[in-house]
């Protein structure tokens, strides 16, 4: 009895989006960033999706943009070699750092007071945003480029994965690696929930869950097309995924199964993610375009509302969703 | 003078900009829900959706002319 919903549009990036992040629950609601090949990233808002602001500076594809907790600073990592730093409030670029080759991924610590780079320079580097034009510390020991790399343990660890089809897991103050995983193929993404400590990893068709201390595998899951990138919902109730076939999946987490499927992106999905509050989720896609999805189909919430449709047949028992013609701001 | 020619430029760029900046905008949900309802409201005034009764239509086929 799945419910058919309309998912929210996003467009204004003129080239794929690649990666996404939301920032923590603020007085104002919760934002969104995304990462462009257009090397122009967006900031929106994230319950609506609404365009507020597109930070201007970077001279290549952006591959990898996060927000603080508070949504008040952004970073981005782009193939111009450079990190970038953010005012998030005002739009203005507050620090460049310097890279040897492409940056792909940033990270900031909970209080946003390092941030954690990695690129195609295979090093590992933490920049002290309180002293920016101090050397960072660098952790080498990954064989080829890093896709991502996140803070963990409470800012103490570090994960990162690499195309070298490992992830490993560092201690911050000995830069020593105190994990590493293996893998058959390359990862195609990572996400780590600190509440729970689970790690959501994706290669090929399978979704895997790990316990971030440990890295003691919890779970796999294996999807009907290669999956390109997933994320867990807050309460660990479901895990949504997509990739190549343009379909977003949404599992149950306990039992592992398929719950719905959902169309509507033109182009493989690249990211994506759910939303601090869980009530929705997030995908950027080859297609250039984000779409922003309910969790709960049905429930009123954003621009959602629901709509019955004008005679209960009973085969037509679907519900449809459109955005109501009020809107509060 | 190129200086001058500089000075000119830089001039009408910040004008552009003061006028860029001083356009009033609105989110792209209301602005998206104000024009769906506008379209609601008035598809019974558009012709091209409504279409045209044929005793008003000038360009409705008529029957041959025979001059006697």
């Amino acid at each position: 009895m799945a419910m058919r919903q309309t998912p929210l549009t996003c467009s204004g990036h003129t080239r794929p989006v690649v990666d996404l992040a939301f920032s923590g629950i603020t007085p104002y609601g919760y934002f969104l960033i995304s990462a462009c090949k257009d090397g122009k990233p967006m900031l929106r808002q994230g319950d609506t999706g609404d365009w507020i602001g597109t930070f201007l500076g970077h001279k290549g594809a952006v591959w990898g943009a996060t927000l603080n907790k508070e949504a008040t600073k952004a970073a981005t990592a782009a193939a111009d070699f450079t990190a970038k730093v953010w005012d998030a409030v005002t739009g203005d670029e507050v620090l460049t750092l310097a890279h040897k080759h492409i940056v792909k991924s940033v990270n900031f610590t909970q209080d946003s007071n390092f941030l954690l780079t990695g690129g195609n320079d295979k090093v590992l580097r933490i920049y002290d945003l309180s002293k920016p034009e101090a050397d960072p510390q660098e952790i080498a020991g990954h064989t080829s480029a890093i896709k991502k790399a996140l803070w963990c343990n409470n800012d103490q660890q570090i994960l990162s994965a690499a195309d070298d089809k490992t992830i490993r897991l560092w201690d911050k103050n000995t830069q020593e690696a105190v994990h590493t995983l293996s893998f058959d193929a390359s990862v195609t993404s990572m996400e780590y929930i600190p509440d729970g400590e689970i790690l959501v990893i994706t290669y090929g068709r399978t979704i895997a869950f790990y316990n971030a201390h440990s890295l003691d595998l919890i779970k796999t899951v294996d999807a009907p097309a290669s999956i390109h990138s997933a994320s867990l919902h807050p309460e660990k109730d479901f895990f949504v995924a997509g990739g190549d076939d343009f379909k977003l999946y949404k599992y149950d987490y306990t039992t592992k199964e398929e719950m719905e499927s959902y169309k509507g992106h033109f182009g493989p999905i690249h990211t994506v993610r759910f939303s601090p509050d869980g009530e929705l989720y997030a995908s950027g896609s080859e297609d250039g375009t984000l779409r922003l999805w309910q969790t709960a189909v049905g429930k009123t919430y954003g621009l959602w509302k629901c709509v019955l449709p004008e005679e209960l047949s009973s085969e037509n028992s679907e519900v449809l969703y459109c955005p109501p013609a009020e809107i509060k701001a | 003078m190129a200086g001058s020619n500089n000075l000119t430029h830089a001039r009408r760029m910040v004008q552009q900009l003061k006028v860029e900046a001083s356009i009033e905008r609105i989110k792209v949900s209301k602005a998206s829900a104000d024009l769906m309802r506008y379209c609601g409201e008035n598809a019974k005034y558009d012709p091209l959706l409504m279409g045209i009764p044929a005793s008003e239509n000038p360009f409705k086929d008529r029957k041959p002319c025979t001059i006697l």
